[in-house]
């Protein structure tokens, strides 16, 4: 709801200020954000979606993400901007501004997309430390995802590289399901690259209904040290899962659980690759505007 | 009887325009079963044969947008040529416009050979790029009452395990749908599209020995619940389930 709200207020503004075409130019900014849930994990405080049905709790200590390549262009093909820039932020640090283009022509431009990437040697850090840049780079990983899971007294860790880089093209603004973007004559448009990040972690691809964020399966692969390995997490069969005792996984009514990757090709049938899959539809735009994600093989 | 449906196809196709000044063609939409899904090996090492397989298919669409799987020229293609709107990952695919469709349900015997529920249909001439279809309980007693059945055994390290049973698939309709199906098909007067369906795929992460005993004749059932279901469940919704050419 607090998407809905925020957004809401942004559209009307750009509805209010009318025209397709204007002539003149007008500046873009973006910025970048993993929501609340960034800041806070889940559960999200007031969000009775934004949850663990298996009762466990995520915190991020980093959720580290490449992000660039913006391209804005007209309905009919023409283009304003193709940038080869990007940047790797940390988005436990709150909504980060990442992006300016000024001399856009000032009109509504419909065509809106940006790259989860791999973060390059020329990427600009906000908040990273050069190490982990490296580390992103070396790894081919877009994201770099730290954080403690807990439930019942027991603590796990997880440290992520995830590599599944991500065109997401023709964004549609939330606030009122219009297409791309509208730059005002010497005005400055803000908009906002918005990650899900409660995407990682439903039991179901393809769908909102019905799917529910868990935990248990890829806490069962935790080691000994309370690490859960990245690694670890092809052990798990989508249509076998075993929770820490080798036991075949249950959901809250006893039935067997699996993940539903429905008809999501998968490179194999396992947690891991279901994650992958999974971190592709993270990317949106201004909260809950979709984008077509599309994985860069 | 088939040169009388091809007439009336003719003379529906000759009379609908579409008004968008897209044409209107006679095509044949086809069914065939992937030879090689009667007799598979599992992930987990079971040599499975099934003697016999059915499945009932409902609406099917032919779309003209790539499915999110598309392939890199796909994506290209889309960023120069305007398309609607589709993505992936938790949201409805949007396949853009509809080529083709069918309608009725047809129950295939995935234990034949050759093309099978051939229709003659009116579709939108251009190119196919993804499909979508349903899986159907229907009255059929082939299927038992459920989406789909087989009978077979399957085989071990010494340990044959004879089973039968249905699918049995929950009501809401995202769960019965096959969505974003790739396909490379020009749609043309008088072209056939095939579906062709691998039940390869069902059983592949199946684990036949948790199948309980107790059934008749020493056949265990694949009861919902049980793991050989969920499975099933996954794997005949799954990607590569149904390709198209």
């Amino acid at each position: 709801m607090k998407r809905v709200l925020s957004w809401m207020a942004a559209g009307v503004a750009l509805i209010a200020c009318g025209g397709e075409t204007e002539g003149g130019s007008g500046s873009l900014v973006l910025t970048l954000s993993g929501e609340e849930a960034a800041q806070t994990g889940f559960p999200v405080p007031g969000s009775p979606e934004l949850r663990f049905a298996d009762g466990w709790a995520v915190h991020f200590d980093k959720y580290l993400v490449g992000v660039g390549n913006v391209r804005v262009a007209g309905a009919e093909g023409e283009v304003a901007l193709a940038d080869t820039g990007s940047v790797v932020v940390d988005l436990t640090a709150g909504e980060t501004e990442v992006f300016r283009f000024d001399g856009l022509g000032a009109r509504r431009w419909e065509r809106f997309g940006y790259d989860i990437l791999v973060p390059r040697a020329d990427s600009r850090a906000i908040g990273v430390s050069e190490a982990d840049v490296r580390r992103m780079i070396d790894g081919r990983y877009n994201y770099w995802i730290e954080g403690t899971a807990t439930r019942e007294g027991t603590t796990l860790r997880f440290a992520w590289g995830l590599s599944a880089p991500t065109r997401n093209d023709d964004c549609v603004n939330s606030a009122d399901d219009s297409p791309g973007v509208v730059v005002r004559n010497h005005g400055l448009a803000a908009y906002q690259i918005t990650l899900h990040l409660d995407h990682l972690f439903y039991d179901r691809l393809g769908s909102h209904d019905g799917v529910k964020m868990r935990f248990a399966a890829i806490a069962a692969v935790a080691g000994g040290d309370g690490a859960i390995a990245w690694d670890a997490l092809a052990s798990q069969r989508l249509a076998s899962l075993r929770d820490g005792d080798g036991q075949p996984l249950r959901g809250e009514d006893g039935a067997l659980l699996v993940y539903d990757p429905e008809s999501v090709p998968l490179a194999d049938a396992n947690l891991q690759q279901y994650l992958l899959a999974a971190s592709v539809s993270q990317g949106r735009f201004n909260g809950e505007g979709v984008c077509v994600n599309r994985t860069m093989k | 009887m088939r040169a009388l449906g091809w007439c009336l196809v003719l003379v529906l196709a000759a009379c609908g325009a579409s008004g968008t000044g897209e044409e209107s063609v006679p095509f044949t939409l086809a069914f065939e079963a992937d030879a090689a899904g009667r007799e598979f090996e599992t992930v987990s090492g079971w040599h499975v044969r099934l003697d016999e397989i059915y499945v009932a298919v409902g609406p099917l669409a032919l779309f003209s947008n790539a499915a999110p799987s598309a392939s890199l020229w796909d994506r290209v293609r889309g960023w120069v040529v305007p398309v609607a709107w589709a993505h992936s990952g938790f949201d409805e695919y949007d396949g853009g416009a509809v080529r083709g469709e069918l309608l009725e349900t047809v129950v295939l015997d995935l234990g034949r050979d050759g093309l099978q529920a051939e229709t003659h249909l009116i579709g939108v001439a251009g190119p196919v790029r993804s499909a979508t279809l349903e899986l159907v309980a229907t009255p059929s007693p082939l299927l038992h009452g459920a989406h789909a059945w087989v009978r077979g055994t399957a085989t071990r390290a010494g340990e044959t395990v004879a089973f039968a049973g249905g699918l049995q698939l929950p009501a809401d309709a995202k769960s019965r749908r096959v969505t974003g199906i790739p396909a490379e098909v020009e749609l043309a007067e008088g072209s056939t599209v095939v579906v062709a369906v691998h039940p390869q795929r069902w059983f592949a992460e199946a684990d036949f020995s948790s199948l309980p005993e107790g059934g008749t004749d020493g056949v265990r059932p694949i009861a919902p619940g049980s793991q050989v279901h969920a499975a099933w469940f996954l794997g005949a919704r799954g990607y590569g389930a149904f390709t198209i050419r």
